[in-house]
Parts: C-alpha cells; sequence; structure tokens
C-alpha cells in the first residue's frame, strides 16, 4: 500500500485487539502508527485507532470487537478485512504446485481418484 | 431462548449399520432415534465426498456449486484437472450465514474447508489440508492452541494402502479419537451456537475392511480376524458420540448425517479400456504396462470421448468449438451421447449378465450446470463396480486395484438422525435427501432458509 489508513476498533476489548493487530501488522511487514501516536510525516501504513479518537488520515474501516473473541483471533478477523479492501495482502493458501501433487496422490491412494 | 446445535458428521456412515435389522448395537445413536426422527438420506449424484458435504452444508446441487468430484476440469483444454479445495466452494454454507447472523460456530474437520476463510467462531480444516505445517485453522493462533492442549491434528490416515490391516485398523482408530479429542477441547473451551463436525475414519474403514466383514463379498472367509471390525468400530464411534452429546447439554439438538453409504465392490471397469476397444479414444502408442490416461499420449483428432476414473466415472467429449482439437460435431451432440449412453446401459459383465450400469446426464441431474460438467456420469454396476481410468489392462473388467486392496463403492444413501429436543418421539422418515439438510440446520437455529436452497426443511417453524 502507498496510502496510510486508518482501522477504527470499537468494544470493551478493542484496546486488546488492537495490540494484537499492531503485532501481526508488524509480522506481515505493514507499518503500523499504534492508538495515542501520531503517524510520522509520509506515514504510509495503517493507523490503529480506538472508538471515536481523531485521526490525521481518512477513516477506513470500523470494527466492533465482540466480547468472545480473543484478541488474536479478533485481530485475524480485522485481518481478513483489511486484506479484503487491498490494504493488506496475506499470503494465497491455495495449494502450491507440489501439494496439489500431493493431494492428487493421497486422493489416488484413497481411491476417489483413479 | 435460541437453540444451540450440535451436528456429527461420519463419513460413509451406512444405513445398514445403524437402522436395519442387522444394526449394531449403538445405544447413544438409538437413543437419540429414540427421542427424534432418523431414516436413510439421499446423497447427491455423484454420492461423494466432494461433492456431497458441500452440497449438503450450501443446500445447492453438485452442479451449481460447478463440483463434479475431487478433481474438476478447469476449462476444456485436455489437462487442466485442478482439486476443488475450499475456494471452489463458492456458495456459502451454513456456518457462513450462521455467522453473519451473529450465532458462534465451531467447524471440525469438515472437507473442502482449506484454506481457511473466516466465520464467527472457529475452524479447523477437513482431510483437502495439504500437510501439517499448513495453516489449517482459523483464527491461525488456533492451531498452537490445539497443539498445545489436545496435541497434533491428524489430517487423515496414513499409508492407507497397505496389507498389513492391523497396523491399519490401528490407526483408524487413531484418526478417530484424535478428531473427537479435538471436538471435545472445542466444545468446552469456545462458546458456540452451531457445532459441527466430520470424522473420516469410518469411511476408511469400509474401503479398508469390507471383504473381512461382509458374507456377500466374494472374497470374505469366515471367522477371519477382522470379522467385527464394523461393528466394533462403529461401537467405539458411538461411545465417542456419546461422551460428545453429553458435553454439549441437554439442550443441545443434535443431529448426525452421512454423506453417502457404501456397498460391496465385485471389481472395476476399465472405462478408457472399453473406450478404446469401442473406436472412441485414441492412444498414439500403447502404454508399457498400466499408465494414468493423463501420462498416455491421446491421439485427440481421433478420439471422441474420454474419462476419469475413481468410484465413478466421468466421460468427457471431444466436441468441435468446444475442446482445442473436437472430433463431435455440435449438432451431433445429443445423438451421440444418447447412443453412447443406451452402448454404456446395455454393457454385460464377465459372467455375461446385464451390469445394470446407469449413464446420467449432468442437464437431468442438477438446477444449474456450472463449471466444467462431464458430458457422462456412469455408475457401473450401479455403483457395484468401480471405474478405472488407467489403461494397460488386458480386459475391461479387473478384480486387482493398481493402488493397493479397497473392497467397498460408495452408495447413494447415507443416513440422518435428529433429536431436535422437542421429545417428539421416535419417527421414521422417508424420502429424505441432501437439499433439506441446510434449510432444517438453519430452521433448528430460528435462522431465515434463503429463498435460493430449493430443499424444505424437517422442522417446524418456531419464530
Amino acid at each position: 500500500m502507498n496510502q496510510p489508513y486508518t482501522i477504527r476498533l470499537t468494544g470493551e476489548h478493542a484496546a486488546d485487539a488492537a495490540h494484537a493487530l499492531g503485532r501481526r501488522l508488524v509480522e506481515l511487514g505493514s507499518r503500523v502508527c499504534p492508538p495515542g501516536q501520531a503517524p510520522p510525516a509520509g506515514f504510509d501504513g495503517v493507523v490503529i485507532r480506538l472508538g471515536d479518537a481523531p485521526s490525521p488520515v481518512p477513516a477506513g474501516d470500523t470494527v466492533a470487537i465482540s466480547a468472545h473473541d480473543t484478541p488474536d483471533f479478533a485481530a485475524e478477523k480485522i485481518l481478513d478485512v483489511l486484506h479484503e479492501n487491498g490494504v493488506i495482502s496475506l499470503e494465497s493458501e491455495t495449494y502450491t504446485p507440489e501439494e496439489e501433487e500431493e493431494i492428487r496422490k493421497r486422493l489416488s491412494d484413497l481411491g476417489y481418484i483413479d | 431462548m435460541s437453540r444451540r446445535l450440535l451436528v456429527l458428521g461420519l463419513d460413509c456412515a451406512t444405513p445398514q449399520f445403524i437402522f436395519g435389522p442387522d444394526a449394531f448395537e449403538l445405544p447413544n445413536l438409538r437413543a437419540l432415534m429414540r427421542r427424534g426422527a432418523w431414516g436413510k438420506l439421499e446423497s447427491c449424484h455423484p454420492p461423494i465426498t466432494v461433492p456431497a458435504w458441500a452440497a449438503m452444508l450450501s443446500g445447492k446441487d453438485p452442479g451449481t456449486l460447478g463440483l463434479y468430484g475431487f478433481r474438476n476440469r478447469r476449462d476444456h483444454a485436455y489437462d487442466a484437472m485442478v482439486t476443488a479445495d475450499g475456494t471452489a466452494v463458492r456458495e456459502p454454507r451454513v456456518w457462513d450465514i450462521l455467522s453473519r447472523q451473529g450465532k458462534k460456530c465451531v467447524v471440525l474437520g469438515v472437507p473442502q474447508t482449506y484454506p481457511v476463510r473466516p466465520l464467527n467462531g472457529w475452524l479447523v480444516a477437513g482431510f483437502l489440508t495439504p500437510n501439517e505445517q499448513a495453516p489449517y485453522t482459523y483464527p491461525r493462533p488456533l492451531k498452537d492452541e490445539l497443539l498445545r492442549e489436545v496435541g497434533p491434528y491428524l489430517i487423515d490416515v496414513k499409508d492407507f494402502r497397505t496389507e498389513d490391516r492391523a497396523a491399519l485398523l490401528k490407526r483408524l482408530y487413531a484418526l478417530m479419537e484424535n478428531r473427537f479429542r479435538h471436538a471435545r477441547y472445542l466444545m468446552t473451551s469456545k462458546p458456540w451456537d452451531f457445532f459441527m463436525m466430520v470424522d473420516m475414519a469410518i469411511d476408511r474403514l469400509h474401503h479398508a475392511f469390507w471383504r473381512f466383514c461382509d458374507p456377500a463379498h466374494p472374497a470374505y472367509e469366515p471367522g477371519n480376524p477382522f470379522e467385527h471390525v464394523f461393528r466394533d468400530f462403529y461401537r467405539a464411534v458411538d461411545a465417542q458420540v456419546g461422551e460428545l452429546i453429553a458435553q454439549a447439554g441437554s439442550d443441545t439438538a443434535v443431529m448426525v448425517v452421512s454423506d453417502h453409504g457404501a456397498r460391496g465392490m465385485a471389481g472395476g471397469v476399465c472405462v478408457n479400456q472399453w473406450l478404446i476397444r469401442e473406436g472412441l479414444l485414441t492412444l498414439t502408442r500403447p502404454p508399457e504396462g498400466r499408465a494414468r490416461i493423463e501420462d498416455c499420449a491421446v491421439d485427440w483428432a481421433r478420439t471422441k470421448a474420454w474419462s476419469s476414473g475413481g468410484y465413478y466415472a466421468r466421460i468427457f467429449f471431444n466436441v468441435e468449438g468446444r475442446e482445442p482439437l473436437g472430433q463431435i460435431p455440435a449438432a451431433d451432440y445429443e445423438a451421440f451421447r444418447d447412443n453412447l449412453v443406451a452402448r454404456i446401459e446395455s454393457m454385460r459383465g464377465p459372467d455375461g449378465r446385464p451390469l445394470g450400469n446407469r449413464a446420467l446426464k449432468p442437464q437431468d441431474l442438477y438446477v444449474h450446470v456450472r463449471g466444467v460438467a462431464p458430458d457422462l456420469i456412469v455408475y457401473w454396476g450401479n455403483l457395484r463396480w468401480r471405474s478405472v481410468g488407467s489403461v494397460g489392462y488386458d480386459g475391461i473388467f479387473t478384480f486387482e486395484n493398481d493402488t493397493g486392496p479397497d473392497d467397498a463403492n460408495h452408495d447413494c444413501h447415507g443416513i440422518f438422525i435428529l433429536d431436535d429436543r422437542t421429545g417428539a418421539g421416535s419417527r421414521e422418515l422417508q424420502g429424505l435427501a441432501l437439499p433439506a439438510i441446510a434449510p432444517t440446520m438453519l430452521r433448528l437455529m430460528d435462522v431465515p432458509v434463503p429463498a435460493d436452497m430449493p430443499g424444505r426443511p424437517l422442522v417446524e417453524d418456531r419464530t
């Protein structure tokens, strides 16, 4: 991405989810501006905001964190939202050619294909 | 109060072992039947794991899903077969619909759930997960949690094609117990409204041990050491089912389903060998020994039809303007197809008697025919014979299996049991079929049934 993006989290557990989300985004190679911090000049990453806290970059999505979700789980759901909106790219998990061959052989062994 | 629903999927669980006069003693399944409704469940065409579970859980038929088997043609090229993974299911399944309604879902081991997709809950993918290193859970951290709390997740049984049946049987028990152990952990550690698991072990058991358990099988030997493995395994599954139901609580509706059943297999029909003999398939040179049709040099300019094998046959036509080197004029397509249906259905077996084949046109089976469908779906001997796609056999019929022992084929009926906790009492339902299952699940969860699901729920609307 080359445009900054604000993801807004709401709900009782939003702060915990924001922490987990920031960690995962960094793991995925994204730049992150956590809640309460101002993005530096030229920032082109993801700004995380809690509730209606102000953000200098245009609002993107707002995600309500379910009370049933663990922070890690909530973070994964938000990553999917960001992926679907083109903000980040998650690796494709369809079969590699090697996996496709592994599956084909397994299906043949099981008798499903011949 | 909204109900909870537990769905136990037992791949290939077969009516005769659960409902019939020869049914095994299965106290937990029997208790569900006494309290609720039950019956034989007609599968889809073809009655195979893929597409049957996806058809059951989306409420759409395989044609509408564009799924005609585990591997489907991506386009009309001759070599473009791809595995139907989770991304191939483009219609929402029950948990997708429930997630949108805010219901918490746990999904464990259901076929065609890899690669994993988000849902409102937790998902562990099924046996089409490529390997243990793959990210097979949603959310991703669930994988580490399961490894820590339950132990390694067994995707499927290893080394299935073996003559060492005793060792295989141990692995099948391990597979089944592993799946239920994961289920018990997820059931108690996650808040859920909808919980579904599928266990594959019964399917593998039937294929590996049918000849030992079925006195009608030609290779059956009385008093063999595996004579009672079906009975014992079904009882072990029943005990696991009982434990899970008890954990779910008495207010939880319970459904037990299978995607298809099983029957003894008489042998194999070498479909491409037959097409060669009929002058419809030509190879530029004969194979050296046995060979998959994909590995053979097909003379497409002199070929009108070829087939994929498995438990049933999918026959593809080489049509002008559709395939790259099409040989059947489009105007002759239906006449050619009708002629081939007649030839297939009049085929005689090795004993000279009619084989009882069925050759089905996708357009006669499905609401829509999407993707690249086979031109014919064929059940040899109405599924008493498997379909051998490889070539290099001496004749049309074979009693060998290149990949190792397999004594069972799929059958068109699976099982359905529902205890919806209304105390309605035991009743056998007739005419059950796959399209009713997804609407019934949604109705049990008090969620509206989408208008594009053709099946009708089996329970009354409570809202």
